[in-house]
């Protein structure tokens, strides 16, 4: 009885954990990287946003009846529209300035979020969907499988290996546009690339867990402290310390409260906010300087 | 005289306004060439056109193959030219040493080797930088951080440097140093560009220019011909004068304020073009 609670309950949900942990901090890495920014993260901007809406519409629509591959296609076309809306305005000739186009992003995530609240109080009559909508709203670990994590491994170890290669070029990027691209970046491939991969990454991780803020934003920064800037470091600490975190914060997330578990999301909500809020608190405070 | 670079009937437009028009001219190879201006005139547009950063809307630079520069694959760009433009800080806390690495990224393309660090070594010694190899580049005084850019530059070891403003920052003894800096790199064969808006010091330092006013070219060519009391007058709102110093018999230009009224004039223009120039990468430093 202990063997099968330790096997297919508690194990599976542990290697959900790591997966959905470790593919968030790669993502939050790279969306840094991208943006230049170590405010941004695919939950901040609403990259995971998109990628929940995209879920629940799909869900909303019946199109999991279609095939096991509906769900998790429609968060990554979720994820992939918003990083392109929030890309294009970076892009546009107007020049926003970074931090502006942080709070594009903001207000994206509050649009895609109210549009996902509002698809679920449309279903909240139906109580074969309202509960699973309502999950991946404010994520969860609960109940998964060992089949969540085989199918979601593939993506997820992938576009991790990938971000590996595409690490340095973060580092040059850094250095500006210009520069970047006069010392031989493909600026356009390079930020195709990473659209791709953070899409694939968030997408994956809210197939199968729904939203988990803050990992993305906070794992980096974090690591930051510890290994320095150089994102071919970073990253592999980030994804091994977002393994750690997640899988911490789904422990306490079941631990606390027994027998009423919270959603891990919502602790992590919780205990991210105020570090988000110390973040800038510091930035600011170096930049008064 | 060969000539690294050649510009041809150059024009660049932004929405509706043309920022350069119609310029021609040449960056003789092996030289230092500055470009000269004041605020507005388009001195750092053309520089990026130089290093194929923007595509003009009719003509363009050319390399002495005869070669679009922005056109050129971004290999052959990067091992032709490397554009350092005026300090600012970044994102993330590179150290000194880091950004140098960077700097070699066409050669190492993410994997340095032990030549890389060699060359970053001797670029640091010649700028005077050794000792802050692990210093955060983003703690440097904007002075330091030009040092650094320009060692970087250096370390990129290729035959045609481009620098915007590289004396913006300097102090007077950080001028002068950097000014033989920029002569030993001519003296090795390597072509400058540089924009620059101190006109004392025009004589010691360039042998040829490039004089712009409004996004148009005033007078292009060698210094002693093209650097005139006359030019000077045309390409700034001032009233300048040849003097010959008694006791060196150096020739140089004095020049005082024509019309304060006339300031306000370039602003206008100056407004349209940051655009362009900063692009997306203008940081809130």
């Amino acid at each position: 009885m202990v063997r099968h609670i330790l096997l297919s309950i508690r194990l599976p949900r542990v290697v959900c954990a790591c997966l959905v942990g470790g593919a968030l901090a790669a993502a939050g890495v790279i969306t840094q990287g991208l943006f230049r920014n170590p405010l941004a993260s695919p939950s901040v901007i609403g990259i995971s946003s998109g990628g929940v809406l995209g879920a629940i519409l799909a869900f909303y629509g019946g199109l999991n009846l279609w095939g096991f591959w509906a769900l998790p296609l429609s968060a990554f076309v979720g994820c992939l529209l918003t990083t392109l809306v929030i890309l294009q305005f970076a892009r546009s000739s107007k020049s926003w300035a970074i931090d502006d186009l942080l709070l594009v992003g903001f207000a994206l995530n509050g649009i895609l979020s109210a549009i996902s609240s509002f698809i679920l109080s449309l279903s909240l009559n139906e109580f074969d969907k309202a509960p699973a909508m309502m999950n991946w709203m404010l994520g969860t670990l609960s109940g998964k499988t060992w089949e969540h994590g085989l199918i979601g491994s593939g993506p997820i170890l992938i576009g991790i290996l990938l971000s590996q290669r595409l690490a340095y070029r973060f580092n040059v990027l850094s250095l500006g546009n210009d520069v970047a691209q006069s010392l031989g970046i493909d600026l356009r491939r390079l930020r195709v690339h990473a659209v791709l991969l953070i899409s694939a990454l968030v997408a994956t991780s809210v197939s199968i867990g729904g939203l988990m803020p803050f990992i993305g934003l906070v794992v980096p920064h974090f690591s930051r402290l510890l290994v320095g800037p150089d994102h071919r470091s970073l990253l592999l600490v980030s994804v091994v310390n977002g393994m750690s975190l997640l899988m911490l914060a789904d422990l306490l997330a079941r631990i606390l409260m027994p027998p009423q578990e919270i959603q891990v999301g919502v602790l992590i909500s919780l205990l991210g906010s105020p570090f988000f809020l110390w973040m800038l608190y510091q930035r600011r405070k170096m930049q008064s300087l | 005289m060969n000539a690294a670079l050649t510009i041809q009937r150059l024009t660049l437009q932004h929405e509706q306004h043309t920022l350069l028009s119609d310029l021609q001219g040449t960056i003789p190879e092996g030289e230092i060439t500055l470009i000269l201006g004041p605020n507005g005139a388009g001195k750092t547009l053309l520089l990026r056109c130089l290093a194929g950063l923007l595509k003009p809307q009719q003509g363009g630079v050319f390399t002495s193959q005869g070669k679009l520069v922005h056109e050129l694959s971004r290999i052959e760009s990067a091992r032709l030219l490397s554009w350092t433009p005026v300090s600012h800080n970044l994102p993330f806390d590179f150290s000194v040493l880091d950004l140098l690495l960077m700097g070699r990224y066409p050669l190492h393309q993410g994997y340095p080797q032990k030549a890389d660090r060699f060359f970053i070594q001797k670029a640091m010694q010649r700028v005077g930088i050794s000792a802050m190899q692990d210093r955060i580049y983003n703690s440097l005084s904007r002075g330091e951080q030009t040092k650094v850019d320009i060692a970087r530059a250096i370390a990129a070891d290729t035959p045609l440097l481009i620098f915007d403003e590289p004396f913006a920052n300097l102090d007077i003894d950080a001028s002068l140093q950097l000014m033989d800096i920029f002569r030993e790199l001519q003296r090795e064969g390597r072509t400058l560009v540089l924009s620059h808006h101190d006109l004392y010091s025009v004589r010691d330092l360039a042998t040829s220019i490039i004089l712009m006013k409004k996004g148009q070219l005033v007078a292009s060519g060698p210094t002693a011909r093209v650097f005139t009391a006359d030019a000077i007058e045309r390409t700034y709102d001032v009233i300048a004068r040849e003097v010959t110093d008694p006791q060196t018999g150096d020739r140089f230009v004095r020049f005082r304020l024509k019309d304060e009224a006339k300031l306000a004039v370039f602003t206008e223009i100056h407004r349209s073009q940051r655009r362009l120039l900063h692009g997306v990468d203008e940081h809130r430093a």
